[in-house]
C-alpha cells in the first residue's frame, strides 16, 4: 500500500451507512425470541447478494424466522428479495418472484444448479430445506422435492462446488445438531448453550446433471462425522486442483475434508492443526473463510469463534498443516472479547492484498444481565492486512464500525457496479445494515466468471507485482457474496497480464494481457475477455 | 463504641472453628459453624469472606458474589478484603469488576505479588495484552525482589506470550519456570509447545511426555495428549499419535459456556 493511499485511510471514512430510507430495504428480522429462548432463535439470519435476473446489478435476498414446532408467528413471516433498481434504492419483489419461504429460515446460498445461466437459491430452515429454481422470467420454483433435497433438520451453512470434476455442482449443506425442541432446557435463567444437544452428521449431495440429486453423504465420507456445523469454505489446500472442505463446529472440533479425487473426503482436520486450540480445546466456531492471506500461494483459513476464544486464522505451511497466527497476526487480541459470526476475506482497499471483516453479536440476548464485561450487541470488525499482521480500524472506517450490532449473516458484494466492494450484514431482530464503499484512489478489475469457475485461479501481475486467488466458494455464515471477482491493482492503471486456470472439467488456462482498470469484464473459459 | 470496634476486630470461636472446617474441606459443617459466627457478629468481615469460599466451594458462585461485597463493604480499607473480592470477579470471569478491586488491594499492600499476578491475568483476560505484560514483569520484580520468585507467575507470562506470538520470550519465561521447578507440569508441557511450534517434534513429544508423567493441577491431561498426539504424528509415529489421539478425544472437554 503506498504512502498517499495509507493516509488517505486514516483519514476517510471508508464506509457510510444506507439507512432504510435510501435503499427502500426495509426488511426487519424477527428472531422469535421467546422467553424459553430456543436454540434456533439465536441462529439466523443470513443474506445473499446475487444477479437474480441477469440485469449486470446485484440483488439481495434475506432469510427470517417462521412457524415452527416452537415458534408460532402472529404474523405470516417470509424471506425477502429485494431488486436492484440501478440507482442506489431496492424494490421488494418476493411475492412476485415466489421465494417468500417456509419453515424457519436460517441461511440462504446460490448457484446456477442446472447450468442454464439463471442463478437459483438454496435457503436452509429448521424444517425442510428449499431449493428455488430460477425460471429466468423473474419468478422461481421450489423444487427441492423433485430434486431429492427434501430431508429434515436444522440446517445452517450450504456450499456449493463440483467435487468430483464432471462439470455441475455438488451440495454440502451443513447440520448444526440433533435438534429437538421438546428436548430444549429452558434458558429463561441460562444463557443459550448447543452443549446440551448431541452432534450430528451433515449432508452431501452429488449433483446428477438432470435436475436431482443423490445424498453421497456416507460414500463421500463428509457424513461419517458428527458435527455442529455453523459455516463451512469449500477450497485447495492442497493445489492438487481438488476442492477440499473446511467445515468450522460449535464445541467440538472443526472438520477439514481433503478432496481425494476419487469421490472420496478423508477428515484432516486435528493432524493439519485446525480441529482445535493450541491447547486441544474445541472451539464454538462460527464463520469462515478462506484465502492466501500472505500471498504465498497456498490458502489459509479462517474461523470466528465465541467469546474469549478469540478467533483463528490458520496459516498454510503448505505440507497439509496449519499454524494458528492468532497471535502474531494481532487478530488474537482483537477479537478476544467477542462472539464472531460473518466472515470473508477481501480487498477493501484495492491494493491488491486481501483485508478481513467479521460480523459479531453475543448469541445470549441476557448476557448484560450476569456479565459486566460482555455485550449482546458488538462492533463490526474491519481489518486492514499489513503484511500479514491485520489491524482492526475501528470507526476508522466509518461511523458503522464505531457502533455495535446483533450481527449473524454477511455478504460482499458491488451493489452499485463502481468497483468498490459494499458490505451487507444480517442483524438478528433488527434491520440489516447495509454499508457503502465511498471509494479509493486505488484501481480496480472486476471479473465476471461465467460457467462453472468455484476452483478458478486468478493470477494477475499489476506494477510488476504479481497476486493470485482462488475462486472459493461459500464462506461466512449463513449468507453468499457477490460471485464476481474485484483485483486490487493499488497505482497501476492496468494489468500487465492476467491469466486465469480454469477448474476441471475445462481445466485450460486463458492469458490476456494490457487489461485497462477501472471495469467489468466477462469471460468464459476459453472465450475473449469482454 | 470502643465494643463495636473490638467486635469488629476479633474472630469469635465460632468463627475459628468454621475456619478449621474449611481448611479441612469439611464444607458443609464449616457452613452451619460459620452461621453462628454471623449471628454473633454480623460486621466481622472474615466471617463473610469465609462465607463466600465456602459458596465457591460449592459452586454457588451468587452466594459467594454477595458475600464478598458484603465483607468489602465491611472492610473496604482490608487488602485481603479486596483482593478476595476482586480474585472472586476473576474465577467468575468477570474481570471489568476485578479489575478495580485488584487495583484497590495493590494500593493497599504494595508488597503482594499475588494481587500483581491476578492483576495481570485479569487484564489478560480484557484483551489487554500491553497492560498485562507490563504487571506480570511487576509481580516477577517484586517476587525477584522478595527472594521468592513463583513458577506460577512465571508460567503464566510465558502464555501471554505464547498467545501473543513472542515465542523467543515465551521460552524465556519457560526456562526460569523448569529451573525454579524442573519437575513443573506446566513447564514441561509449555516447553513442548514452543518446540512444536519451532518444528522440532522429537522435542516436543519428549517434553509432553515429561509433562504427562509430572503432577500438577493446571495443564489437563487432555492439553499433553493433544499436544503429543500432533508430535508422533509429525515424527510418523502412527502408533503413538493414535494412542494419544483416543487418550484426548476420551478426556474431558475444557470447552464451558
Amino acid at each position: 500500500m503506498n504512502v498517499i493511499a495509507t493516509v488517505a485511510l486514516a483519514l476517510t471514512a471508508v464506509y457510510v451507512t444506507l439507512p432504510p430510507a435510501k435503499t427502500g430495504i426495509h426488511f426487519v428480522h424477527d428472531n422469535a425470541q421467546s422467553a424459553r429462548r430456543y436454540l434456533p432463535e439465536s441462529m439466523g439470519p443470513g443474506v445473499a447478494i446475487f444477479d437474480y435476473d441477469n440485469d449486470g446489478w446485484m440483488d439481495l435476498y434475506f432469510t427470517n424466522s417462521g412457524p415452527s414446532d416452537f415458534f408460532h408467528p402472529k404474523q405470516p413471516l417470509r424471506n425477502a428479495l429485494y431488486h436492484n433498481n440501478h440507482d442506489g434504492t431496492f424494490t421488494d419483489v418476493t411475492a412476485k418472484a415466489g421465494v417468500a419461504g417456509r419453515d424457519f429460515g436460517i441461511g440462504v446460498s446460490t448457484c446456477d444448479y442446472n447450468n442454464d445461466g439463471w442463478t437459483d437459491l438454496f435457503v436452509t430452515n429448521y424444517g425442510h430445506n428449499i431449493l428455488y429454481r430460477n425460471n429466468g422470467d423473474g419468478t422461481f420454483t421450489d423444487v427441492t422435492a423433485k430434486a431429492g433435497l427434501d430431508a429434515p433438520g436444522l440446517y445452517t451453512a450450504a456450499v456449493w462446488f463440483d467435487y468430483d470434476g464432471n462439470g455441475t455442482q455438488d451440495l454440502f449443506v451443513g447440520h448444526f445438531v440433533q435438534y429437538d425442541a421438546s428436548r430444549e432446557r429452558d434458558c429463561r435463567f441460562a444463557g443459550v448453550s448447543p452443549l446440551t444437544y448431541d452432534p450430528w452428521p451433515s449432508r452431501f449431495y452429488r449433483n446428477n446433471g438432470d435436475g436431482t440429486f443423490t445424498d453421497v453423504s456416507i460414500q463421500s465420507g463428509i457424513g461419517a462425522r458428527a458435527g455442529k456445523t455453523f459455516g463451512a469454505v469449500a477450497t485447495d489446500i492442497n493445489n492438487d486442483g481438488l476442492l477440499d472442505l473446511f467445515v468450522a463446529n460449535d464445541s467440538v472440533p472443526n472438520f477439514l475434508f481433503l478432496n481425494k479425487g476419487n469421490g472420496v473426503f478423508e477428515e484432516i482436520g486435528m493432524d493439519a492443526g485446525v480441529a482445535y486450540s493450541a491447547d486441544g480445546a474445541a472451539r464454538s466456531g462460527m464463520g469462515v473463510d478462506a484465502a492466501d492471506y500472505d500471498n504465498d500461494g497456498w490458502q489459509d483459513l479462517f474461523v470466528s469463534n465465541f467469546t474469549r476464544e478469540r478467533f483463528s486464522i490458520y496459516r498454510n505451511r503448505g505440507n497439509l498443516t496449519f499454524s494458528d497466527e492468532a497471535g502474531a497476526s494481532g487478530i488474537g487480541t482483537a477479537t478476544q472479547m467477542y462472539s464472531g459470526w460473518g466472515a470473508k476475506f477481501f480487498d477493501f482497499d484495492l491494493d491488491g492484498d486481501p483485508d478481513l471483516i467479521v460480523s459479531s453479536g453475543h448469541p445470549d440476548n441476557l448476557i448484560e444481565k450476569i456479565s459486566s464485561t460482555l455485550t449482546y450487541r458488538e462492533p463490526l470488525l474491519l481489518f486492514h492486512n499489513e503484511g500479514g499482521r491485520f489491524v482492526n480500524l475501528g470507526a476508522k472506517a466509518g461511523a458503522a464500525f464505531g457502533e455495535r450490532y446483533p450481527a449473524r449473516g454477511l455478504a460482499i458484494g458491488d451493489l452499485d457496479n463502481d468497483g468498490f466492494p459494499d458490505v451487507v450484514v444480517a442483524n438478528s431482530g433488527d434491520a440489516p445494515l447495509v454499508l457503502h464503499h465511498a471509494g479509493t484512489t486505488n484501481h480496480w478489475v472486476g471479473l465476471n466468471l461465467k460457467g462453472l469457475s468455484t476452483g478458478a485461479v486468478i493470477r494477475w501481475s499489476a506494477d510488476g507485482r504479481v497476486r493470485s486467488r482462488l475462486k472459493t466458494a461459500g464462506g461466512s455464515y449463513l449468507s453468499a457474496s457477490d460471485p464476481r471477482e474485484l483485483l486490487g491493482l493499488g497505482a497501476a492503471t492496468k494489468l500487465d497480464w492476467l491469466t486465469i486456470r480454469w477448474p476441471n472439467p475445462a481445466a485450460k488456462t486463458d492469458r490476456f494481457e494490457n487489461v485497462a482498470a477501472g471495469r467489468y469484464y466477462t469471460l468464459k473459459a476459453g472465450g475473449p475477455l469482454e | 463504641m470502643i465494643c463495636v470496634c473490638l467486635l469488629l476486630l476479633f474472630a469469635t470461636d465460632s468463627y475459628q472453628r468454621a475456619n478449621a472446617l474449611f481448611e479441612r474441606q469439611q464444607f458443609a459443617d464449616a457452613a452451619t459453624q460459620l452461621d453462628e459466627a454471623i449471628q454473633e457478629n454480623p460486621q466481622f468481615a472474615p466471617a463473610w469472606i469465609l462465607r463466600g469460599k465456602i459458596a465457591m466451594a460449592f459452586n454457588r458462585f451468587d452466594v459467594a458474589r454477595w458475600a464478598f461485597v458484603k465483607a468489602a463493604g465491611l472492610d473496604p480499607a482490608s487488602a485481603h478484603t479486596q483482593f478476595m473480592l476482586g480474585f472472586f470477579y476473576y474465577v467468575d470471569n468477570d474481570f471489568t469488576r476485578a479489575v478495580p478491586a485488584l487495583h484497590t488491594a495493590a494500593r493497599l499492600n504494595a508488597d503482594d505479588s499475588l494481587t500483581l499476578l491476578y492483576l495481570a491475568m485479569s487484564e489478560e483476560g480484557l484483551a489487554h495484552p500491553d497492560t498485562a505484560s507490563e504487571l506480570y514483569g511487576k509481580a516477577i520484580a517484586l517476587e525477584n525482589a522478595q527472594g521468592k520468585p513463583s513458577a506460577e507467575t512465571h508460567t503464566a507470562y510465558g502464555r501471554l506470550l505464547f498467545t501473543l506470538g513472542r515465542y523467543e520470550e515465551s521460552a524465556r519465561e519457560v526456562d526460569r519456570v523448569l529451573s525454579l521447578d524442573p519437575a513443573s507440569r506446566d513447564g514441561h508441557y509449555e516447553k513442548g509447545r514452543l518446540a512444536f511450534e519451532k518444528n522440532q517434534f522429537a522435542a516436543a513429544a519428549s517434553e509432553g511426555e515429561m509433562a504427562l508423567a509430572s503432577k500438577g493441577n493446571g495443564t489437563s491431561d487432555r492439553q499433553i495428549h493433544f499436544l503429543l498426539a500432533r508430535a508422533y504424528a509429525k515424527l510418523d509415529d502412527r502408533a503413538k499419535a493414535d494412542l494419544h489421539r483416543k487418550e484426548c478425544e476420551a478426556s474431558p472437554a475444557t470447552l464451558r459456556r
